[in-house]
Parts: C-alpha cells; structure tokens; sequence
C-alpha cells in the first residue's frame, strides 16, 4: 500500500488541529501503523510539546528542506509507540524558510524511500503561506471545526480553497461538541454543520476537560483506554485506516445524536 | 488638438455615465477618454458606469475598443449603453439589413429593447456551493445549483436564482436595475440587496433551531422603496 499524506487544517485557530494531529497520529501507531506527524507551523511550533518530545529536538523542519541535516536525523521517535515519529516546526524562523515544492518533495521521500503509511501534516491556523506549505505534499485533507458560527465559516472557506487548488475532498471532524446544547438547541447540530459544508463526516470529539491535562502533561488522550474522548480520536484513526467503526453510518441526525449519547455514557 | 469636452463624466442617480460627443471620430475619443479616466482611475475602480453615445450608431467593434478601455484598462464595469431613439433605429436596422422604426402607438416593431438599452441580460450557470470567501459579479443573471454559504457574495446586475440555501450575501439589479429578482429554495441571507435596497434578516430566530424550521422557496423583490420577501409559488410578482 502506498503511503498517505493528509493535511490537517481549519482556518480558525485554537480549534484542536495539534491535538487532533497527535491523537490521530498516535492512534494510527497503535494500530501498528508507520507514522510521521510533521508540525508545519513553523514559528510558532507546539506538536512537539502535545506529544511530549519537546526536549528531544535538536534538527528540525527547515533544517531538512535547507538540507543542514538529513532527514532521519529530524525525525524524533516517539517514546511510548513503536513506528510514530515527529518532525517539529523551528521555533526560530518564519514561514518563508519552507517553500511549497520543498514540503511535495519531503512527503514524496517519507512516503516513497521511508515507506511510512500515514504522513500527518500539522497546519498553522489561516491561508497563507504556511497553509499553503502543508497543502502542497497532502494526498487527502481534513478540516477541524468547533460547532461554532465563526468556526464553521472559516471552515467553508478553507474548504473552498482546497478543492479549488487540488480537488481533495476534505473529510470533517467536528471538536468539542456538547451533545445536550446540541439537545436543547443552544449549539448547531452535527447535521446543520454537514448541510452546511457538504463534506463527509470524518469523527466526532466530545468536549472533554481532561484533554487540557493530557495535552499539558504531553501524552496524547487516545492513550487512555476509559477515556471518551481517546476513543472518539482511535474511532478516526481506524475510519482513516479504512475501517467501518461506528458513526459512518448515519442516517439522521436523531439517531446519530442518541447515538453519540449512549457512547457518551459508556465514560 | 484634442478637446476634453468631447467626453462628459456625469455622476447621475443611476450612477456613472460618460457621454460621449456624437460628432469627433471615435479615434479621437478612445484618445479624450484615456486621458479623462487616467486623471482620475483610482476614483473609478470597479465603478459601474454607462456609456452615452448620443446619436452614434455604435458597431460591434467600437463598441468592443470602448468595452476594452474601459474594463480591462482602467477597471470599470461597463454595466449598460444609453443612446439615441434614432441611432438605436439606425443600429437595429443595421443588424436586421431592413429598416426599422417606431410603430404607430409607440410600440417598437421588431421588438426592440427600451430606449436606455441593456443588451440582453446574460446568465451565467454556477454549478457547485459557493463557500466563504467566493465572489461573483456577473453583468447579468446568475443560477447558482448549490448552496451560497455565509461569507460568500453573489452580485448580479439582473436576478439571481438559487437552487439551494443562500446563507451568504446576494446583491441582484447591482446596476440600480429595480424589478431585479432573488430566489432562492432556502432563503435565510446574511444580507439581501436589490439594486440600492438592503434587507436584512429578522434578528430573533435563533440559528441552533435551523434543524427544526421548514424552508419554503421564496423570492425577494422590490416593492415601492422596499424588498418583500414571500412564498415562491411558481409565479414571479407582476412588475
């Protein structure tokens, strides 16, 4: 099977794009899978620090494309899973270091000479350059929003962009969403979001607090067995991998929303 | 010696028209109205303007050097000609190789378009959701087969029918043309203009009960100084 680069984008910042890039990443390691996250924020990196490997970095991003070093010699395993490795964003540059073409060609070598099966593409929030940058080298794409207005839109648009510049699909999962707002009408539901941006469903992950805690500790929530929210993340990580798990078949949103409360209680 | 005067930019209620003198060749002019809009091209950017040719009978291919100049030169949307009763005569005998005139009770015969003429209104077909960030301007209909989402604009010199939900911003008769329609299957815009009239959206349905409300197709049309919104029956309102 040839290897996968998938860009994971928003828009709007601070919707759970890293923490998505890790936990995703992570679960598709556990699954036995070859896995490379990239950080292409680069300025402004903190994958590293989600995934607990901040103080293992000596090359980064651009010293790869700027060929200082090579490439194995950026990519840092990762303690805990076999077969999941980071590439981090340099703190100290700006996007300018890395160009498009760089990053098609660095996803070319990972997924051709390094045979890795999944290559996670982190992107900055917005769609300028360092958007553009993760773009280049993705075969698939997946938009990250919060059940929010302005959330959504940005979204729309980065939607819009992608499939106007590559003709990728992109998939959606929607973050932190609190099915009883849904239930009392405070919050959009999952199926006014899907009408609206017209794009598959890729998963769905519940507001949860204790991600903040695993984020903080570095150690990604899909390590957690009880976990809610690990689930829902692994759940993703095995529809990527082409499995049929639960929530891909939806029909309706009354179903899917008592659907999403039994698993809810299963915490 | 070229003389300015051959060309007047006027500032009218329906915005801006250039009149052109009937008398100078058409060389002379395309030379008078670069220098005029050059002076002054910033001010015009993406103005919508008119051209008033007077009692010249413009050609097809004058009429392209002019469109040239002043779309792809200096920016300007060239929304509509104003001309003479008689030079329209004349262009319309002209395309028909007969000659044509006003028929007894002041009904044109072939049908020929009102004085002030638009050529006829173009559409163009959009087919796919027009997302955030997506503008059209279009100098005649627009048929969008999709939803236009919110932070998306459509602007259209004539009407604009959509066969989806149009969330985002609509602006139909964008030339000032009043009988201009909007339809829409699911009318609910973040802001609904017809030529120089705004509507917007009541402010109290709260959007998380969207699953709940029925859509009905509606049209959106200008009614003395205001847009009326209603039910979409199959029958557009007489103008």
């Amino acid at each position: 099977m040839q290897g996968k680069a998938i860009v994971i984008t928003s828009g709007k910042g601070g919707v759970g794009k890293t923490t998505s890039t890790a936990n995703i990443g992570t679960g598709l390691a556990l699954m036995g899978r070859k896995v490379v996250v990239i950080d292409t924020d680069i300025g402004l990196r903190n994958l590293d620090v989600v995934m607990g490997l901040e103080n293992r970095i000596v090359y980064d991003l651009v010293n790869v494309v700027e060929g200082t070093c090579k490439l194995p010699q950026a990519m840092i395993r990762d303690r805990k899973v076999e077969g999941l490795y980071l590439i981090p964003a340099a703190q100290t540059r700006d996007k300018s270091a890395v160009s498009p073409d760089q990053m098609v060609e660095l996803c070319r070598q990972l997924r051709e000479e390094m045979q890795f099966d999944y290559i996670l593409l982190d992107s900055p929030a917005g769609i300028e350059r360092g958007f553009r940058n993760a773009l280049a080298g993705a075969d698939e794409a997946i938009i990250i929003t919060t059940p929010e207005v302005s959330a959504i839109q940005d979204a729309d648009r980065v939607i819009g962009l992608i499939e106007a510049d590559t003709g990728l699909r992109p998939r959606l999962i929607i973050n932190r969403l609190r099915p009883q707002m849904v239930e009392q009408g405070d919050m959009m539901s999952v199926q006014d979001i899907l009408d609206l941006l017209s794009v598959d469903l890729l998963g769905l992950v519940p507001e949860d607090e204790t991600i903040i805690i695993s984020t903080n500790q570095g150690v990604p929530i899909v390590h957690n067995p009880r976990s809610i929210t690990g689930q829902a993340y692994r759940n993703i990580a095995a529809r990527l991998d082409g499995e049929d798990t639960p929530f891909l078949t939806l029909n309706g949103h009354q179903g899917f929303i008592s659907r999403l409360k039994k698993l809810v209680r299963l915490s | 010696m070229l003389r300015n005067d051959v060309i007047k930019i006027r500032a009218t209620q329906h915005g801006i028209v250039i009149v052109f003198d009937a008398r100078p060749p058409l060389s002379e002019l395309t030379s008078v109205l670069r220098v005029r809009l050059a002076s002054a091209s910033n001010f015009f950017t993406d103005a919508p303007v008119k051209i008033d040719v007077g009692d010249r009978a413009l050609s097809r291919a004058e009429f392209e050097s002019l469109r040239a100049i002043l779309e792809d030169e200096f920016r300007l949307r060239l929304s509509g000609i104003m001309c003479s009763q008689t030079a329209l005569l004349r262009r319309v005998s002209e395309e028909f190789g007969r000659p044509v005139e006003v028929s007894e009770d002041g009904v044109a015969v072939p049908p020929t378009p009102p004085a002030t003429s638009h050529p006829p209104a173009e559409t163009l077909l959009i087919r796919h959701t027009c997302r955030s960030g997506f503008k059209v301007d279009y100098p005649g209909n627009i048929v969008i087969v999709g939803d236009v989402n919110p932070g998306a604009e459509i602007i259209a010199q004539n009407d604009i029918v959509v066969v989806g939900a149009l969330r985002g911003n609509a602006h139909a008769g964008a030339g000032g043309e009043t009988s201009a329609l909007i339809v829409a299957l699911a009318l609910e815009p973040k802001q609904l203009r017809i030529a120089g009239h705004l509507a917007l959206p009541p402010p109290t349905e709260p959007q998380a009960d969207r699953s709940r409300l029925v859509f009905t197709s509606e049209v959106a049309y200008v009614e003395g100084d205001r847009i009326v919104i209603e039910p979409y029956r199959g029958r557009f309102p007489s103008p």
